[in-house]
């Protein structure tokens, strides 16, 4: 080989990267040639030089300065996502949190099981007050400026949905409280008294006990009355009938169906003529069948007849004065150009009821029928206008 | 090694590359900055060095170490690990010298009167500086003056011998390093370096006489 070849691989022989064939052919020339061996050191001596070289320091604070623009392209670059955030590092952020979730909802259902029955208890509550709400509202208001003739439909269809959360009540009391009758349920305004239109079913119980201990003393009276003259209210009811159509009022009050609830007893009652009576007999409309709420053997019945100037001043002068009292209001009718207002009050407040009434209007008849004495009363109240 | 080894896996690499920076290029990944700090004070000095015999420039050098560095961490999510971390490094340095050149010859250009010495820039050079002189003695010199003589050779020499050179003889990496940052063949490695060496030769005969 010639020193320009070897010249040109000399580098790689110093590397030790030629083949054994270029290898043995480079140092049996090295061994022949002074100038191929001066340049074999030359080469080395250059790389060793090279290699010699004093390395460079970085400048002060290089690092930092480094640094500085990587921190503010880690800022520019915007915070880990969301996720990232959230879950990273995954070694230590996951199970801190699959701990806390379920410590929460350990808790949770501690919680739960422990004030879960006391509110499922609270809920009942509501639902009984709201229903006895319902039931006083029962009552729907006054119809001011109506025309006659339209009043006692109005009294059918105000109520229609009063009805049913009464009936309701009645299912609950077990049945000693009927519903009040549609035609019964005539519109009244709200009466602030003690009003226990869903009567307990303990209060139930009592009232009927009662009842049937007053049908045992007293009722038996009445009963036997409308049984020994049959016939009295007949000339009575014929003159009613005239009154009220000459009033202008539809005849289909009296002719209106009785109400399903009806008692028979407290109808053939009503109907007979007063045994105390003071009033004339034309005058006192024949009741058509108010709410009656029981079924046996009913309370004494005061009929109290007052004349006022305003029908609805008057109306709402007895409702204050029964809400006064400890009155239990009954029923409410809206008759042609009457109220009649039937509502159980003590005995013993009768008197008091009379006398306060009496301020309100003129009283043109009261009317007892049975002991007033002790017990409840019911007290009928005919509100009537002077000008009818 | 296991550990290391598993942190390579993280990369996604096929392979599994022994690498010491691998647990904190991991770390770096998942947002913290603090271990790329790690990975700056390990590899700042090489990548410097190379960067400034690359240059023939230490200002110039440390804003391409710094770029260098930024531009790392805006692709580290490139980084596949199918080779050492520091040879990805140094890639990136290589290329970044390589266009502040680009840059620094375009603007010689453009001037009127080149005055520069820019390796590689068409201008004069050590050789044509020393060719009339009397080469100065290796053993009178000082380190310094000599280490800058040196540079100026390397300076002088075609841009893809000097930065085989830089990295092989200067740096000490090996040839499959040095492949990996260059993007080239072996074979390729060899054949430029061979020349780069027989350059440096010829330049240091010149400037220094006699080697020996």
């Amino acid at each position: 080989m010639k020193c320009g070849d070897i010249e040109e691989i000399l580098p790689g022989y110093l590397d030790g990267a030629l083949s054994e064939e270029e290898k043995r052919k480079v140092e049996e020339h090295l061994a022949l040639c002074p100038g191929c061996r001066e340049c074999l050191a030359d080469l080395e001596k250059a790389v060793a030089l090279a290699g010699d070289m004093e390395r460079l320091e970085p400048p002060a604070r290089f690092t930092e300065d480094i640094m500085a623009r990587v921190r503010k392209e880690a800022d520019l670059s915007g915070e880990p996502g969301f996720f990232r955030k959230l879950f990273f590092p995954l070694h230590v952020k996951v199970p801190l949190q699959a701990f806390a979730t379920v410590c929460i909802a350990v808790l949770a259902m501690y919680v739960y099981h422990s004030v879960g029955p006391g509110m499922r208890a609270l809920e009942d509550q509501p639902a009984r007050v709201q229903d006895s709400r319902q039931v006083q509202e029962n009552v729907p208001p006054a119809t001011e400026g109506m025309p006659a003739a339209e009043k006692p439909e109005a009294a059918k269809a105000a109520p229609g949905k009063a009805a049913e959360p009464a009936k309701e009540k009645q299912g609950r009391a077990g049945g000693a409280v009927k519903a009040m009758p549609r035609d019964a349920a005539a519109p009244g305004r709200e009466l602030k008294m003690e009003s226990p239109a869903p009567p307990s079913p303990a209060r139930a119980y009592e009232e009927e006990a009662r009842e049937e201990a007053a049908a045992a003393e007293g009722v038996a009276a009445p009963r036997n009355q409308v049984q020994a003259s049959p016939a009295a209210p007949k000339p009575a009811q014929a003159s009613k009938k005239t009154e009220l159509q000459g009033l202008g009022a539809s005849a289909q009050i009296k002719d209106a169906p009785l109400p399903v609830h009806e008692d028979k007893a407290e109808k053939a009652r009503d109907a007979q003529p007063l045994t105390k009576s003071l009033a004339e007999p034309d005058q006192v409309p024949e009741p058509t069948g108010a709410a009656l709420m029981k079924s046996k053997a009913a309370l004494p019945v005061v009929t109290v007849t007052l004349v006022v100037a305003d029908l609805d001043e008057g109306v709402r002068a007895v409702e204050k004065i029964l809400a006064g009292l400890p009155a239990r209001v009954v029923s409410r009718e809206m008759l042609a150009g009457r109220v009649v207002l039937v509502s159980e009050i003590p005995a013993r407040q009768v008197s008091a009821y009379v006398k306060q009434a009496g301020a309100a209007g003129r009283i043109e008849g009261k009317s007892y029928d049975g002991p007033v004495s002790e017990g409840s009363v019911r007290v009928r109240t005919v509100v009537t206008s002077q000008s009818e | 090694m296991i550990g290391e080894g598993k942190e390579a896996l993280a990369y996604g690499a096929s392979q599994a590359v022994e690498d010491d920076d691998a647990p904190f290029v991991a770390r770096c990944r998942q947002g913290d900055v603090n271990a790329f700090e790690v990975l700056v004070e390990r590899h700042q000095k090489t990548m410097l060095n190379i960067s400034c015999r690359m240059l023939c420039d230490y200002a110039d050098a440390c804003d391409v170490v710094q770029e260098s560095f930024l531009a790392a961490y805006r692709s580290l999510e490139k980084f596949r690990g199918d080779s050492r971390f520091s040879t990805w490094l140094y890639a990136i340095v290589v290329n970044q010298s390589r266009n502040r050149l680009k840059q620094k010859a375009s603007r010689a250009r453009r001037e009127v009167f080149s005055l520069d010495d820019t390796p590689g820039s068409g201008g004069r050079t050590i050789l044509d500086t020393h060719s009339s002189h009397e080469p100065a003695a290796l053993d009178v010199l000082g380190k310094k003056e000599r280490d800058r003589l040196i540079q100026e050779c390397i300076g002088a020499m075609d841009q893809e011998q000097r930065e085989v050179l830089v990295l092989r003889d200067i740096e000490g990496m090996t040839y499959e390093e040095i492949s990996g940052a260059l993007g080239l063949p072996d074979g390729t490695v060899k054949s430029r370096l061979f020349r780069a060496r027989s350059a440096l030769k010829n330049c240091l005969k010149k400037v220094f006489g006699d080697l020996s």
